[in-house]
């Protein structure tokens, strides 16, 4: 196999950018492979980051 | 009229078989979903069809004729393109050497892979003391032709197909006063030409093929249960990628 990714993974996380980032496909499409894949991995990284304070804010407020 | 927008970084190489530079940009994620597709899909003819337009529109360089290009050319090219695109590195599973059977995960850099070229490779085949040959590296087509659509061929055809091969790598035939390119000969005359030559002459046009310039990458794996060392040899685009 060529690459790392198959179609339905890659076309699984254009639809997360597009339905929960708001991100257009033509802008998705347009980007370089490894310019989508930093993207994500810094949305991944932010996401986490966000979950672990909401996780830390709920433990200091019990 | 506004001037086109450059949306991605262009790079240069130089080709093998020209010493031409050309200049290409990274494939976009559309054109690496094409890709993908044609790849899922397990058609070779797709395959081979999608990576030439992504290698169409890759080129930036003007009067770069995508068939035109010898196959070796042209899979350094895509080497380089995927490299610039997706990452510096391949993961592949290779078998150890020693005993046949154990894989080991290997990456390889793409600055690795090489074209290499052997060293008594000629494309001036002598015929006899006053009879030669000049025969021109395969293009893209002749190379999907002979190497990806042959799956379902008979063995008699097979024999046709490698005449035919050999055919459409004539360039010029000459002796020391005369010249005949193949461009202004007919198939039929050159078929001919060539079921005159002996096993010997035969076995030159087969020797100038099989030195051809090809992907090469060479490195050394240890076997994890013998310890062993052993050589790897990975040779030709579809084999980083398989």
């Amino acid at each position: 196999m060529m690459y790392h990714v198959s179609v339905e993974s890659m076309m699984e996380t254009n639809f997360s950018l597009m339905q929960f980032h708001k991100w257009s496909l033509s802008d998705i499409e347009n980007l370089i492979p490894w310019e989508r894949e930093v993207y994500v991995k810094y949305l991944v990284n932010y996401l986490e980051k966000e979950r672990l304070e909401a996780q830390q804010r709920q433990n200091a407020s019990i | 009229m506004p001037l086109p927008k450059v949306n991605a970084p262009t790079f240069e190489l130089k080709l093998l078989s020209n010493d031409k530079t050309i200049k290409y940009r990274p494939f976009l994620v559309k054109e690496e979903k094409s890709l993908l597709i044609a790849l899922e899909n397990g058609n070779d003819k797709d395959v081979i069809a999608t990576v030439k337009e992504v290698l169409k529109s890759c080129v930036i360089s003007r009067g770069t004729k995508i068939e035109d290009l010898p196959s070796f050319d042209l899979e350094y090219l895509f080497l380089n393109i995927r490299g610039k695109s997706v990452g510096e590195t391949v993961d592949l599973i290779v078998t150890c050497q020693d005993d046949g059977e154990t894989t080991v995960p290997l990456t390889i850099n793409m600055s690795d892979i090489q074209l290499s070229q052997e060293e008594d490779h000629t494309d001036t085949i002598k015929l006899d003391d006053n009879l030669s040959m000049k025969l021109k590296y395969p293009s893209y087509q002749t190379f999907i032709d002979n190497n990806f659509l042959m799956k379902d061929v008979e063995d008699s055809d097979r024999i046709d197909k490698a005449f035919d091969a050999v055919v459409d790598s004539i360039d010029q035939i000459y002796t020391n006063d005369e010249m005949w390119a193949a461009s202004d000969c007919t198939k039929k005359e050159l078929l001919k030409f060539i079921e005159q030559l002996n096993s010997k002459q035969f076995s030159e046009i087969e020797k100038f093929f099989s030195t051809m310039p090809k992907l090469q990458y060479k490195g050394k794996v240890v076997n994890p249960k013998t310890k062993v060392e052993s050589e790897v040899v990975i040779e030709g685009l579809a084999n980083f990628f398989a």
